[in-house]
């Protein structure tokens, strides 16, 4: 009698191996030799317990698989067990058969399900442990902090785009501002000036022609076309405007008061076609904004911006200007021109100082010649100068000798230093007579004022300035 | 760079999240209001302004929200550090029973074999009618 057996799968034969399919084995789990030489699971890399619980829900599952593919290849080795035996009756050797295959497969089935029944009692043990309420707070505490984390790193990447993202759309926006803006500004000369005057170079050269026509002519005449080459050119006038203001609203250049002064000057000496002595300002603008601290990105688009402020129509817009002659540098400015001067009249003055002040006995001594610039502040026949800021600033600290009743009722003579914060200088055109006003901070920085009043120093006064021939001629 | 448009501004003062509402709906009727006369120099400024904000405000959350990150993780990492080591010797008795649960189920299933191949070897090797019949009997075969 022989009994034949199916092979076997080589991989039953030796107790408990893996059975599932290779790639769904957990890959976390590292095999690794302890010092007695036995193999060994490492946890390392399970830091909670929800880690844990997944890391043996796999282990769980390929345990049960593989005990389920355990125990069918045993039931299938039972139903397909092969007898040959000697009995005649092959219906009483498959009923014999039979018999204690339902028999094998039942108690086969029987531990499958005690299998599961041990792992659901395993893991009903481990629930228990965790819950207990020191690990179970623990746990949740941890869930809690996760769920925190992922809605910070969520907030982390979404804000981080949102202002990546506006920041490109600022840059975009500042970018697209000049564009828009110099747009605006061709767009401003093309409605006004072109759309309406496609002849303007023609018109021009006539206007420049009447302007020499008429720059001899009377006053009336010069009032006229006065208000006609303002009408003419508001919109370049305020194309300035606006671009003055844009570059002052700089922060860069907000402080810089040379530009803010001088800007329309700048503009214009570069819209002049002359250079040399004949045009001193002629690129000073370009050069202050190169000196600037603007980004160079931001001098950039000044330049790219200034451009738009210096082409063929804007020269002959000046050119224009020019030949209309509308001021006339005045080298000395008479008590006569100086009474009716318009008030922010820009004027230039050298007098002198004097570091020795006896206001008492309007006794001056030891002058200086120092040259300001100011405007006038109120006009008629006493006329009030404010020396302009920056003017007043490069006065430095002044010294001044002054006779001076002392804490004991002594007069006598006292040095102190000064700086001057405003200078105002009032002149009687009549008599002559200048009073200074000065607003100043002591050595120790408190503000002090004095006054110094000057008979008939206006001889002394050199007064100049760039006056309209408006005013000239009334 | 391609030029923005009025449109693209609006939108994204329209979906900023962070810049006050009342600033938002003044720039957002000021820029709907828009003829062809281009903007101001004034709602430039203010356009401006408030996309600076938007992404000066976006920046400040995403930065609290990186050390609020830190200092959760910091938490996370001092419970974990306090756990691991019972976890992770609790995770290995797990497996080693559930090891065992596979070894006992490998070692009953080979003692069903075993008593299935003797059981049904004893009763094949007996051969005779006598002992048949007893067979057919004590199985129930009629």
């Amino acid at each position: 009698m022989h009994l034949y057996h199916f092979d076997k799968d080589p991989k039953f034969g030796r107790g408990l191996v893996w059975a599932g399919p290779e790639e769904s084995r957990a890959p976390d789990k590292v095999e690794v030799k302890s010092d007695q030489g036995k193999a060994t699971l490492e946890f390392k890399h399970l830091k909670n317990v929800d880690d844990a619980t997944d890391d043996i829900s796999r282990q769980e599952r390929d345990i049960l698989e593989g005990i389920d593919s355990f125990n069918n290849n045993a039931n299938d080795r039972v139903r397909n067990f092969v007898t040959v035996g000697k009995w005649k009756d092959l219906g009483l050797t498959k009923a014999v058969h039979e018999y204690h295959e339902d028999k094998a497969a039942g108690l086969i089935d029987k531990e499958t399900d005690y299998a599961a029944a041990k792992i659901t009692r395993l893991r009903k043990g481990w629930v228990r442990f965790w819950g207990a309420p020191e690990s179970a707070l623990a746990t949740g505490k941890l869930r809690e902090l996760n769920v925190t984390k992922e809605t910070l790193d969520t907030a982390i990447t979404e804000e981080s785009d949102r202002a990546k993202k506006y920041e490109a759309l600022l840059d975009q926006f500042r970018s697209s501002k000049t564009g828009l803006f110099s747009k605006r500004l061709g767009m401003l000369a093309r409605r006004k000036l072109l759309k309406k005057e496609p002849g303007k170079v023609k018109e021009m050269k006539k206007a420049k022609k009447k302007v020499t026509e008429i720059a001899g002519q009377t006053r009336d005449h010069l009032r006229a076309y006065d208000s006609r080459l303002k009408e003419k050119y508001r919109s370049y006038v305020q194309d300035e405007k606006k671009f003055k203001s844009y570059v002052m609203a700089f922060p860069a250049l907000a402080n810089n008061e040379e530009l803010a002064t001088h800007l329309d000057k700048y503009i214009a000496a570069d819209q002049r076609d002359e250079s040399g002595r004949r045009n001193p300002d002629k690129g000073k603008f370009l050069k202050k904004i190169k000196a600037s601290t603007l980004t160079n990105e931001e001098k950039e688009v000044m330049e790219e911006l200034y451009e738009k402020l210096l082409t063929k129509k804007d020269r002959k817009m000046r050119e224009l200007l020019d030949a209309r002659s509308l001021e006339e540098e005045v080298k000395d400015v008479k008590p006569d021109l100086l009474r009716k001067l318009n008030e922010g009249q820009s004027l230039s003055l050298t007098y002198n100082r004097y570091s020795y002040v006896d206001d008492a006995k309007g006794d001056y001594r030891n002058p200086s010649k120092v040259t300001q610039d100011a405007y006038v502040k109120k006009s008629g026949n006493e006329v009030v100068l404010r020396v302009r800021k920056a003017s007043v600033e490069s006065e430095g600290t002044i010294t001044r000798e002054a006779r001076e009743k002392h804490s004991s009722g002594a007069i006598g003579l006292a040095t102190h230093s000064y700086k001057p914060t405003e200078r105002t200088i009032t002149i009687n055109t009549t008599t002559g007579h200048i009073t200074h006003q000065v607003l100043a901070k002591d050595e120790k920085g408190n503000p002090v004022q004095f006054t110094e009043r000057r008979d008939k120093a206006l001889k002394d006064m050199k007064i100049s300035g760039k006056i309209s021939k408006r005013t000239l001629n009334s | 760079m391609a030029e923005l448009n009025i449109s693209e501004i609006r939108d994204a003062i329209a979906n900023a999240t962070h810049i006050p509402e009342d600033k938002k709906s003044d720039v957002l009727k000021k820029l709907d209001a828009l003829g062809d006369t281009g903007m101001t120099e004034e709602l430039f400024d203010a356009v401006e302004e408030l996309l600076e904000l938007e992404a000066k405000l976006a920046k400040e959350k995403a930065e609290s929200a990186k050390s609020e990150l830190v200092q959760v993780e910091k938490e996370i990492s001092e419970i974990e550090d306090e756990q691991a080591p019972v976890v992770q010797e609790k995770t290995r008795e797990y497996y080693e029973d559930l090891d065992k649960v596979a070894d006992e189920n490998k070692q009953n299933i080979s003692k069903i074999e075993a008593d299935f191949e003797k059981g049904l070897e004893g009763e094949l090797e007996k051969g005779s009618d006598s002992e048949a019949d007893d067979i057919r009997k004590k199985l129930g075969i009629s």
